[in-house]
């Protein structure tokens, strides 16, 4: 899984690329949450490089917005292939975090 | 767990403790007057090589001044038999000698002596060898405490997550071998514990209710909270759900067990058609999401088509996905648990 990040609007785009499944989600959740740490606030995820996500990588999800909803951050996902699209449908995860088609709009909607 | 591993050392004080074994008492009141002026080291003399054990395990000393030439007994020997002592194994022991031939210094270090000083030494080096010797011997012992609380505390863990898992499994039904609908079942629990959990039960005469749960996260907790959404299910004490329906059953299910902002959400149902002979598989990802010994994972996708190949052999599909599963990850115990129930429609 390669992680990069960018900063666009004061609002911190990091691109997930690869699997986020149980080997890679350790990593993953302490560098998301790192950046919580280092005072990103307004975090938009660009899901288009995601090829998987596991239960592991929903828990990743979940404890990310978890973090930023106690310091009253935000979180959209963006892009994200229909094959990930659909476990976050059937997860219901959809529902707790908005989905944008592109990271443009998520950028807007998050600045 | 070690249970010989007792730590004769007062940690809490790290006092340096001396104890000199000599048959000349003159030897004796010299060092105790050499470290006299030294008001932090208990120091002890014992002219008997034969009380020597017993009064090394009752002063407990961080230092062992050993004489190395004694009546009846000599101190190589002696050497020895603290060496065997699972209380005075790992204490210094410094010789002392009138003698300075080499070959003898390297017996003494060959039994395990840590050190060795001509009688008399100077003061500033004898106390300095002491010092240097015990803060080691206290050194030892703080990190042989600390790793016993550790093996302790892991213990104490290893056997919570077995009970735990042992509940969970309790609770997993029992087979179904016979009737139109057949059902059976493996749950391999992983050594963290990973939340899975799993039932069925016939709703009406028309209808039966097959569920598999995954708490996210791992350890007693994730586990808990899986068996209270399973006991939920089983008693079907959702309030106001119709349990023919999977969508609002869900959503019920995530009303009673709130997640962060995770209420409201509305859950989709599918349907298939399913013809006589078929089997349904019900998994968890800790099924397929295995670590090859190379690094990488299985994929669902090559999940599939090992339980495709195997049904078409027709061969046990379940009993030889375990056994691919241990080949693949190289060892038996998983990093998630592992739960999969087969249902056979006939």
């Amino acid at each position: 899984m390669q992680i990069s990040e960018t900063d666009r609007d004061h609002v911190k785009v990091v691109s997930l690329s690869g699997r986020l499944d149980s080997l890679s989600s350790p990593d993953a959740e302490k560098r998301l949450l790192n950046l919580v740490e280092a005072g990103a606030r307004k975090m938009v995820l660009d899901c288009q490089g995601l090829e998987y996500i596991s239960s592991a990588g929903l828990r990743v999800l979940l404890t990310l917005a978890k973090h930023l909803g106690a310091v009253q951050g935000n979180l959209l996902l963006a892009a994200p292939a229909d094959q990930v699209r659909e476990v976050l449908d059937i997860a219901g995860f959809a529902d707790i975090l908005p989905v944008c088609a592109s990271v443009d709009e998520a950028v807007k909607l998050c600045a | 767990m070690s249970t010989t591993l007792n730590l004769p050392v007062d940690l809490e004080k790290s006092e340096v403790r001396v104890l000199l074994v000599d048959d000349q008492p003159m030897i004796g009141e010299a060092v105790r007057r050499l470290l006299l002026p030294q008001t932090d080291i208990r120091f002890r003399f014992c002219s008997d090589p034969a009380d020597a054990m017993r009064q090394a395990l009752e002063f407990t000393p961080t230092v062992i001044l050993q004489d190395l030439v004694m009546p009846g007994i000599d101190g190589l020997t002696m050497v020895n038999n603290y060496r065997a002592q699972p209380a005075t194994k790992d204490v210094p022991l410094i010789m002392l000698s009138t003698r300075e031939e080499p070959a003898i210094k390297a017996e003494a270090f060959a039994r395990g002596a840590n050190d060795y000083l001509v009688k008399l030494p100077d003061v500033v080096e004898l106390v300095a060898r002491i010092r240097h010797h015990s803060r080691g011997y206290i050194n030892l012992q703080q990190r042989n405490a600390a790793h016993q609380a550790l093996l302790a505390s892991q213990q104490a863990l290893a056997a919570e997550l077995a009970e735990a898992a042992a509940y969970v499994q309790s609770l997993l039904p029992v087979p179904w071998e016979q009737g139109p609908i057949q059902a059976n079942w493996r749950f391999i629990p992983s050594a963290q514990l990973g939340g899975d959990a799993f039932g069925y039960h016939q709703l009406d005469e028309q209808h039966y209710s097959f569920y598999l749960l995954d708490v996210c996260g791992h350890g007693v907790g994730a586990a808990l909270l899986s068996i209270s959404a399973m006991n939920v299910l089983r008693a079907r004490s959702l309030p106001d759900t119709d349990f023919h329906d999977p969508g609002r059953t869900l959503s019920a299910l995530n009303e009673a067990f709130l997640m962060e902002k995770h209420t409201g959400t509305t859950y989709r149902n599918a349907s298939c058609q399913i013809a006589p002979g078929d089997s349904l598989f019900m998994l968890s990802d800790g099924v397929y999401e295995i670590t090859r010994q190379d690094d990488t994972m299985w994929t669902f996708q090559e999940f599939v088509e090992f339980m495709q190949t195997a049904a078409t052999q027709h061969r046990p599909e379940i009993d030889d996905l375990i056994q691919q599963v241990h080949a693949l990850h190289g060892s038996d115990t998983l990093e998630d648990d592992f739960s999969i129930v087969k249902i056979i429609f006939q």
